[in-house]
């Protein structure tokens, strides 16, 4: 009812909510991002290949003695030679003499899932609405690699200079040097009109991400210093070795690069200006963001095969608010849409309504969205392992895929989503394993309802149970759909849900944040399902933000949590005093578990990959035995080009046969940077289809 | 009568503080609110939740009685300033205001213009050509508007009718009408057409009803004893009297096309006051909600007077006093 603008103010005053974090624990790490290292595919296990990891230690320890850019190019033929002895067939690039030049193309922001930034100061909100703007327009120290040869599609690890001239040096396991390039300006309009990026527009940025990004709490827990030096170098000095430090420093919900003069004007919010490949233009509410070319792109070419054009190669972009699936999937089929984001559950439709979308205009992604069932852990039932371990074994994984993934391509998330390379399969039992230290823990994720109602007899339910399933509808119908796909599925074995949804201000406020109503005969009968978080690319991310002690967020379930809830002043209805009841228990959830707590302080100092991938592996082992959360599959995403769309491939990585290709995911909330600027627009296969 | 649209106008003022501070105050038992979507995906780990809220609390002064929060509203209001957009556009909500009427005001029109024109010649001829097939036919259109929602319809058209027609599909991005006016008027064509149908239904009725009604007064017997002739007769003996009532139900259809373009915007990509106000009700950006219903509930009040007034322009035995 405030009168002002609370942003505009919070901007104004420089509001420090740095120093709103008094006593609060600073221990959780960093959050989204990509990981050091990585490797390969996924279910490469066998050591053959060279790890990015170690290859890219090796080089960054060439670099001391080397030239940055040789070492760089070296590292980009080695994994070239290690995808081809793998067998992995990688697409070229258009020759320079093919390439089509010009277009504007019209597409979701975010497909099915559009709906506008609620502002698009990258800092001010975490959404992937304010997210993913800022990859068209901004730039960072690193980023995703692109270009053609030798880009896995499914290594999120992958990184290149971008304002940085290329990857960091790094002095020892905690000093990371970067130099910034000398040539990049910002864009040519007001009010910066194409200055000169210095050294201090940088160290601003980082100072004003520090004093009010959200993410800052988990770069001060890794970043001890942060120094500018002569020739445009900047060492970042760390607390502790962080294999996942290139996460931060390349994340796409980190470090933007912004100028001074759109924070001290206030435009920051609604009318970005940066050194990326697309120049902002305009955002209407509701109905799109516009951005034109920046060809002006001193740094996006060197990774390109000999381009004598400067890219973007597109004129501009039109990213549409609607992500009404009546209006996108005809306009997807009639043209008016140059490609869209599409739900598993509208492919079909999707497909029929488009034929002219050839199986060579799909793009799918794996899934890394963590979701699943998510409890109140400080009171029966659901503090009991048991009875997590039986509604796991109640869910017919397979079943609900089929029931609602049209696509046909969904897997079983893991309790970290399907992150590659980290991700364990848990339906292939023979890499997963049944048990885990004596305990049962693959073989959880496959159904057995006679297991289930033998562990419902055990922890005192042999009749099942009737629990309030919480959630909320606001993420469409499709979801609705497959939450009630999960619930049927454990139904056979005696969890008989009765659905709660709530509208999503409030579920925010309450459910997600572990705040559960208590039905207090002794009993909590209070469950929820749904997704934890997005734009995850290493596992740190899922650890740090959804399941550590110090996240903010907590929403992994809870044990004494509400309490401190109570802020939101929403639906605890007297809960804090229900906390305290005699039946209420604690030990039965994941903030008392000191075994899984160490598992996650300690692979974030394994800094070679492998062993880093391994130890991962059993947190998701160990994970499965306790079933905090009890993960529901996921089915991939899935991009659908019009045939007009060309070179929509090269930055989504090779195609490999029996993997998944990947666009957004391989850059998270910076695709759009990381991907269109190569996109080709061939007007003349419109012209024929339109 | 001028006295009596004094009065009128006068009495606009308690009407909209009753409106606004009851909307005021539903707001406040909305659950969850502003911050608590911001803090959704805002808040990283590590960081003190409860001191974030109580810092954003007192910034946006919601620590103030919910009566002291709405007064200062309303103080702002009455000089023109609705507040400011909390989330997204960040601009004022005079300035949203001035971008989505426009848009909602186009629809509105486009749609009242198909119904009427639907809607009057239908009752009408409904009327005069009493138990004829036609008559059922023009019924059952009619029942078939008042039950079959109007986006469903509007919905099932774009997604069958049209691929089956190899009609083009409908512009994603609205355009201004004063800078492309064929664009525009094919992006609204399709909604002003399924909403003005769903206008149509019940003025057709009523006007067939008033017809049937009129055409058996003394008055239209001696027009037609009269020797006129049955045109003349209808037209200007019995249209005139019979749609007395039908103007006052146009005239509160304002408020139902405002409501009705709530989901149309929605569906058909208009940036109008309806996609606006859904978007600040998910977003719990109440200033811009506010803003919205002065406009909404000045729209009908206006439109209850103007009716008021046009009932004594055609109606000369009606005064105000």
């Amino acid at each position: 009812m405030s009168e002002s603008n609370y942003w505009s103010r919070m901007r104004r005053r420089r509001l420090s909510r740095r120093t709103l974090l008094g006593a609060s624990a600073r221990a959780g790490v960093g959050a989204a991002g990509l990981a050091l290292v990585g490797c390969g595919d996924d279910d490469d296990d066998d050591g053959q290949q060279q790890t990015t990891a170690t290859r890219q230690q090796t080089t960054q320890q060439q670099q001391q003695t080397t030239a940055q850019q040789q070492a760089q190019q070296a590292d980009q033929q080695e994994v070239a030679q290690d995808q081809q002895q793998d067998g992995q067939q990688t697409v070229a690039a258009a020759p320079p003499s093919d390439l089509i030049v010009g277009g504007v193309r019209t597409a979701p922001f975010v497909g099915p899932y559009s709906g506008d930034p609620p502002t698009l100061d990258p800092y001010e909100n975490l959404t992937y609405r304010a997210q993913i703007p800022s990859g068209f327009h901004y730039s960072k120290l690193l980023q995703a690699v692109t270009g053609a040869e030798g880009v896995n599609p499914i290594n999120t690890a992958e990184y290149e200079g971008d304002a940085a001239n290329s990857l960091p040096e790094i002095v020892d396991d905690v000093t990371y040097v970067f130099t910034v390039r000398d040539d990049i300006k910002w864009h040519d309009v007001e009010p910066l009109n194409g200055r000169a990026m210095t050294m201090d527009d940088i160290q601003q940025t980082h100072d004003r991400f520090k004093e009010i990004s959200a993410n800052a709490a988990g770069w001060d827990a890794v970043v001890e210093s942060f120094t500018i030096g002569e020739d445009r170098s900047i060492t970042f000095k760390l607390n502790r070795p962080h294999a996942p430090f290139l996460t931060l420093a390349g994340s796409s919900q980190h470090m933007w690069l912004m100028p001074p003069e759109i924070v001290d004007d206030g435009t920051v919010a609604t009318r970005p200006v940066g050194s990326g490949p697309w120049i902002f233009e305009s955002f209407e509410p509701g109905v799109s963001i516009n951005w034109r070319h920046n060809r002006d792109n001193w740094h996006r070419n060197n990774d390109f095969v000999n381009l004598s054009q400067n890219l973007p190669l597109m004129d501009g972009i039109v990213a549409t608010m609607n992500g009404d699936t009546n209006v996108l999937i005809p306009a997807l089929g009639d043209g008016a849409l140059d490609y869209s984001q599409l739900s598993p559950a509208i492919y079909k439709q999707a497909r029929d309504a488009a034929p002219q979308i050839e199986d060579d205009g799909l793009v799918y992604t794996l899934n890394t969205v963590p979701g699943g069932f998510y409890f109140n852990f400080s009171i029966p039932p659901w503090n009991d392992v048991r009875m997590r371990q039986a509604l796991s074994l109640s869910m017919d994984r397979d079943g609900i895929l089929a029931a609602t993934d049209d696509t046909g391509r969904g897997k079983w998330h893991s309790g970290i989503s399907q992150l590659p390379p980290y991700w364990m399969d848990p339906k292939d039992l023979g890499k997963f394993g049944e048990t885990f230290e004596g305990g049962d823990s693959g073989i959880l994720f496959h159904r057995d309802i006679a297991k289930a109602r033998q562990l419902m007899d055990a922890a005192g339910y042999p009749d099942g149970i009737q629990a309030t399933l919480h959630g909320t509808a606001d993420y469409g119908a499709t979801v609705v759909n497959f939450y009630e796909a999960c619930a049927s599925s454990a139904a056979e074995a005696g969890f008989q849900f009765e659905f709660f949804f709530k509208e999503y201000a409030a579920y925010i406020a309450s459910i997600f944040r572990g705040n559960f109503p208590d039905g207090w005969d002794g009993e909590s009968s209070h469950l929820a399902i749904g997704p934890l978080y997005g734009g995850a690319t290493d596992p740190e991310d899922l650890f740090a933000a959804c399941y550590a002690r110090t996240s903010g967020r907590h929403n992994w379930g809870s044990a004494g949590r509400v309490a401190e809830d109570s802020v939101s002043g929403l639906d605890t209805g007297g809960n804090a005093e229900a906390w305290s009841h005699p039946n209420a228990v604690s030990g039965g959830g994941p903030e008392t578990d000191e075994r899984l707590h160490d598992m996650f302080d300690t692979q974030k100092g394994l800094l070679d990959l492998e062993e880093r991938i391994e130890y991962i592996n059993d947190i998701q082992r160990y994970m499965a035995t306790q079933m905090y959360l009890v993960p529901y599959p996921g089915a991939p995403g899935v991009y659908a080009f019009n045939p007009w769309m060309k070179q929509v491939d090269v930055n989504t990585g090779a195609v490999i046969e029996n993997a998944e290709q990947r666009m957004w995911p391989k850059a998270t909330y910076a695709w759009g940077g990381a991907s269109e600027f190569t996109f080709m627009l061939d007007q003349s296969i419109k012209d024929q289809y339109t | 009568m001028r006295q009596y649209i004094l009065r009128r106008i006068l009495l606009i003022i308690p009407t909209m503080i009753g409106v606004t501070m009851l909307v005021s105050l539903l707001t406040q038992l909305l659950p969850g609110d502003f911050i608590d979507v911001m803090l959704a995906d805002h808040v990283g780990q590590g960081e003190d939740v409860a001191a974030i809220r109580a810092k954003w609390e007192e910034d946006l002064g919601w620590n103030d009685p919910w009566i002291v929060q709405y007064g200062n509203w309303l103080w702002d209001a009455v000089r023109g300033d609705l507040g400011t957009s909390l989330i997204g556009s960040f601009n004022t909500v005079v300035e949203e205001l001035q971008t989505r009427i426009p848009v909602t005001l186009e629809l509105g029109v486009l749609s009242l213009i198909v119904g009427i024109v639907i809607a009057l010649p239908v009752g009408i001829i409904s009327a005069v050509r009493q138990d004829s097939w036609a008559d059922y036919i023009f019924r059952g259109g009619a029942i078939l508007a008042l039950s079959v929602p109007s986006f469903w319809l509007a919905v099932l058209t774009i997604r069958i009718v049209f691929p089956q027609l190899g009609l083009p599909a409908l512009p994603l991005v609205y355009q201004d009408p004063t800078e492309n006016l064929a664009e525009n008027l094919r992006q609204m064509y399709v909604p002003a057409i399924f909403l003005g149908i769903a206008l149509a239904g019940p003025v057709m009725r009523l006007t067939r009803g008033e017809m049937l009604e009129v055409l058996r007064q003394d008055y239209v017997r001696t027009a037609r004893a009269k020797g006129l002739r049955e045109q003349a007769v209808i037209v200007r003996h019995a249209m005139r009297n019979a749609l007395i009532p039908v103007l006052t139900l146009i005239g509160l259809s304002a408020s139902i096309l405002i409501g009705g373009s709530v989901i149309m915007e929605f569906i058909f990509s208009l940036p109008g006051m309806g996609l606006r106000m859904l978007d600040a009700l998910g977003t719990r950006d109440i200033p811009v909600v506010m803003g919205i219903m002065v406009v909404i509930a000045l729209v009908v009040i206006v439109a209850n007077l103007l009716v008021d007034i046009a009932y004594s322009l055609v109606d000369p035995r009606i005064r105000y006093n």
